[in-house]
């Protein structure tokens, strides 16, 4: 009996991601969320304050911060992105529009963070 | 017998091919002590109440797999399912969830066969091993069984392909019992095949169709834990495509 | 010999949208999955905070000063985006989600972790290990994010 093998799938790298990008989500994101919200509720100067612009620019402007941040919001695009595409499935919504979509999405949400950074690291006031 | 017999409202959703177009509700009334599983309950139905109500069943002791079916949307042996715990409420009785209904509780597993089938679940020997003498044994130590003895307790019943999700929305997802056969397989000491399994393992519809929802463990009459061995399936995948991504020869 | 009549007629049950709200567990499940939309909300925003930031800075950097002018935009995000109380609602409900999203995410790990503790006996590393692990990991990831905003404050 003569049997096709099935095609090694790819969904390896996207599993890798997904499974750093809920360990980055679970250990850090609730940390971001407490300074987002602490900021939101004490509003930052200029100068002083939680994410005040100096802040900002501290971060921003250091090579290692800027990197660790850059590789939160690409990790966590990857994971959020990932797990909505199979929530997409899972609600009996199957196209492969949605694999551009959503996979298409987090690749162009981390090269725009990216450029960003790089602008922003380049040519820093 | 002192006991008051109590008893309970049991509906069962029945289908009769040769008169039916669709599955329709029939509720009868048990009377169940103490005792009474589930199974002896359809027994009763089809004593004295129904007698061409048809379910599946054999050993009455949870080991041959024959009677799971949807009891309260969650799938169950019936054997092994007792009235008392379900005091106070009706039941109300499907044939196991995502599979075809052949006729009333009964449906027709040939997917999930034809699944277990496919991954070769029997230990293939090395070319050494198969030439070894009949009175000489295979070697395995302890933890070696341990490994793998947990996903042989499968018996086939087909309760974890009516939990899951993703078997219901992609019929050809190889599904829990099937995919933990294939890693119990390949990780047994004395198996030689897992070249012969990997291509089902690492495809679309083998461990990459599972997205790790858990129902599987949660209904797993013998505790085989499905869900467990997928996701230490994926990580084999994993490791092998990231082996192939290296050194992809052959 | 007569020819048998076979009646088979399998019946197919049919797959909706909403076969999640049956079960329970479903339900359960569908919610952990659902918190990676709010995981992408909270990404969002970092993005756009990005995003006004590097606008002003190319504005500060154009200015030669970094006043209230030129940094408009981003105290716009820091301040009213971050400061508007739909928004501060938003971020509670999105942290709530993220910690349940953590407690499903940790509950699960262990099923991922099959290690004997040595190669001599059939004793497993218990889930309880492993899961106190991550909580571990979690509260440093927690301390030291927070500590980092405090320090650069």
């Amino acid at each position: 009996m003569l049997k096709i093998l099935p095609t090694r799938s790819d969904e390896p790298i996207f599993w890798l991601m997904f499974g750093t990008g809920g360990m980055i989500a679970a250990w850090v994101l609730p940390a971001i969320l407490v300074v987002m919200i602490v900021a939101g509720i004490c509003p930052p100067g200029i100068d002083s304050g939680l994410l005040s612009f100096a802040q900002a620019k501290a971060i921003l402007g250091n090579w290692f911060l800027a990197l660790v941040l850059f590789g939160i919001v690409f990790i966590l695009c990857m994971y959020a992105l990932h797990r909505m595409y199979h929530s997409l499935h899972d609600l009996n919504l199957h196209s492969k529009i949605f694999w551009y979509i959503c996979y298409g999405g987090a690749a162009a949400l981390s090269f725009i963070t990216l450029g960003l950074q790089l602008m922003i690291y380049c040519k820093l006031f | 017998m002192a006991e008051i017999e109590k008893k309970m409202k049991i509906t069962v959703l029945r289908y009769r091919p040769e008169q039916d177009d669709k599955p329709w509700d029939q509720t009868f009334e048990v009377p169940y002590h103490q005792g009474t599983s589930l199974l002896e309950a359809l027994f009763y139905i089809k004593d004295n109440l129904e007698h061409s109500l048809s379910f599946r069943w054999s050993c009455r002791m949870a080991i041959c797999g024959s009677c799971g079916m949807m009891v309260n949307n969650v799938p169950h042996l019936a054997c092994k399912t007792f009235l008392r715990d379900y005091e106070g409420q009706d039941i109300r009785v499907e044939p196991l969830a995502n599979f075809p209904i052949e006729r009333d509780l009964v449906v027709d597993l040939s997917d999930l066969i034809e699944k277990i089938e496919l991954i070769k679940p029997y230990i293939i020997p090395s070319e050494k091993d198969a030439k070894m003498p009949l009175n000489r044994n295979f070697k395995q130590s302890p933890m070696q069984m341990e490994a793998y003895l947990q996903f042989a307790q499968c018996i086939n019943c087909g309760c974890c392909y009516a939990a899951c999700p993703q078997y219901k929305l992609n019929p050809k997802f190889i599904g829990p019992a099937a995919l933990t056969l294939l890693y119990r397989y390949n990780i047994d000491n004395r198996d030689s095949g897992a070249l012969q399994r990997l291509p089902f393992l690492n495809s679309e519809n083998g461990v990459w169709g599972c997205t790790f929802v858990g129902y599987c463990s949660e209904v797993c009459p013998k505790k085989v834990d499905p869900s467990s061995a997928i996701q230490l399936g994926k990580k084999m995948s994993a490791t092998d495509y990231v082996i192939k991504l290296v050194k992809p020869e052959e | 010999m007569a020819q048998a009549t076979s009646f088979r007629k399998p019946y197919h049950r049919e797959v909706t949208a909403t076969w999640w709200t049956k079960n329970p567990f479903y339900v359960h499940y569908m919610l952990r999955e659902g918190t990676a939309v709010l995981a992408l909300f909270a990404t969002l925003e970092i993005i756009l905070g990005v995003f006004l930031f590097a606008m002003c800075n190319l504005n500060a950097v154009a200015a030669g000063t970094v006043d209230e002018t030129t940094t408009a935009a981003y105290m716009w995000w820091a301040t009213d985006f971050l400061g508007n109380p739909v928004v501060i609602a938003l971020n509670i409900v999105t942290l709530g989600a993220q910690l349940f999203h953590m407690v499903t995410w940790f509950n699960l790990m262990p099923k991922a972790v099959r290690v004997f503790l040595n190669k001599n006996s059939t004793e497993r590393l218990p889930d309880i290990a492993t899961k106190l692990a991550l909580y571990a990991a979690a509260l440093g990831g927690f301390i030291v994010v927070l500590g980092a905003a405090w320090l650069t404050k």
